[in-house]
């Protein structure tokens, strides 16, 4: 039986979650006791998915535990999504920066995008659909004011594994 | 990708794109999003109105967000309306929505990103301090930002050219925010 929470709520899970997991994969300040962040967005994902609370992890002091919060959310988020609320498929294809930048002289980038893709032949393809650079690098209208902006896609099977998340952050942290 | 909200990035920014590795080819379904396109929005725009007294004492990287809201903001009044765009295409498409002085703030910004200074005392700071520490560079980082603030050492570290806000900056930049929110909820646009 789909479970029903308000199109408000899942939306504001979603954007949640993402944050969330933004935090533990990217952020190398953050510590699980250091403030109450994570015990405050555990709340709130409790009251968006009440009948999932058993599931979203007890302990925010430790990164397990953090990760079991985001796993465990994300596992139950597929039941919430209703289908009416998505719109139809839109294809898009995304060369490889082999085709698109490699043929350019510029030495320095085709260095930072052979070690992104050491990066995802080493470890992040077991946990990872995709590894995207996007914004002025991938168009190659940048100037010195530019970024570098990067996207993963992560599996489900990984958003929804704490190990994988551990793993992950393992990964994408250095230490 | 099942149930994308197009104000994470546009789907048209992923045509830009490149694959480092993984799918070439993605499907995305999206959901509806307008409410918190509104909401990034109305942030936004109130983020500008707030900090543009603080500009000349703004550490880089503040600076630099600040920058970034301004070309940010015209893609932002587009989405609200379901256009989303890749940041560089909505210019054109958004500068006739905003006066000639609203619409100085983005040139004016788009300016400053022009000349930024590759190889200033800044840029050389960030590589050395990511070379030599890169596990502890992100609070390094963090804290020369404060002392670059701290003793407004902010032009000489990171730019050749002299420091100056364009006439009105302060009442176009208000103005320039105020009229993205006005936009947004218009359906003229």
């Amino acid at each position: 039986m789909r479970n029903e929470i308000g199109i408000t709520n899942i939306h504001m899970a979603q954007n949640l979650l993402r944050d969330m997991l933004f935090r533990f994969l990217n952020n190398p300040r953050t510590r699980p006791n250091q403030n109450s962040y994570w015990d405050q967005n555990r709340e709130k994902l409790r009251q968006a998915f009440p009948q999932d609370l058993r599931g979203f992890g007890d302990c925010s002091k430790t990164w397990r535990g953090i990760a079991q919060t985001i796993s465990s959310a994300f596992s139950a988020f597929g039941k919430y999504v209703n289908e009416q609320d998505i719109s139809e498929g839109r294809k898009v294809i995304i060369p490889a920066w082999q085709a698109k930048v490699a043929k350019s002289d510029e030495i320095t980038n085709t260095e930072l995008f052979k070690s992104l893709m050491s990066c995802w032949n080493s470890d992040l393809h077991n946990f990872a659909l995709g590894f995207y650079v996007h914004g002025s690098l991938a168009s190659r209208d940048y100037t010195a004011y530019s970024d570098c902006d990067t996207m993963i896609f992560l599996k489900s099977s990984s958003a929804q594994s704490m190990n994988d998340l551990i793993q992950l952050r393992n990964i994408l942290i250095p230490t | 990708m099942k149930f994308y909200p197009e104000t994470y990035l546009p789907i048209e920014c992923y045509r830009n794109a490149v694959t480092i590795g993984g799918r070439e080819s993605l499907v995305f379904n999206n959901r509806n999003a307008s409410d918190e396109s509104l909401k990034a929005l109305d942030n936004l725009a109130s983020a500008l109105i707030n900090r543009h007294r603080h500009i000349k004492t703004m550490s880089v990287k503040e600076y630099k967000n600040y920058l970034s809201y301004i070309m940010l903001l015209p893609a932002l009044v587009l989405g609200c309306h379901g256009q989303y765009l890749y940041k560089r295409d909505s210019f054109s498409i958004a500068k006739p929505l905003f006066s000639s002085s609203e619409w100085s703030v983005v040139d004016w910004a788009s300016q400053q990103r022009l000349f930024w200074q590759p190889k200033g005392l800044y840029s050389s700071m960030i590589k050395m301090t990511c070379k030599v520490c890169p596990k502890y560079a992100p609070l390094m980082l963090q804290y020369i930002d404060y002392l670059i603030r701290k003793t407004h050492f902010f032009d000489r570290a990171t730019r050749m050219r002299a420091f100056q806000l364009p006439e009105n900056f302060a009442s176009n930049t208000v103005d320039f925010a105020n009229a993205a929110k006005r936009l947004a909820r218009s359906d003229a646009s």
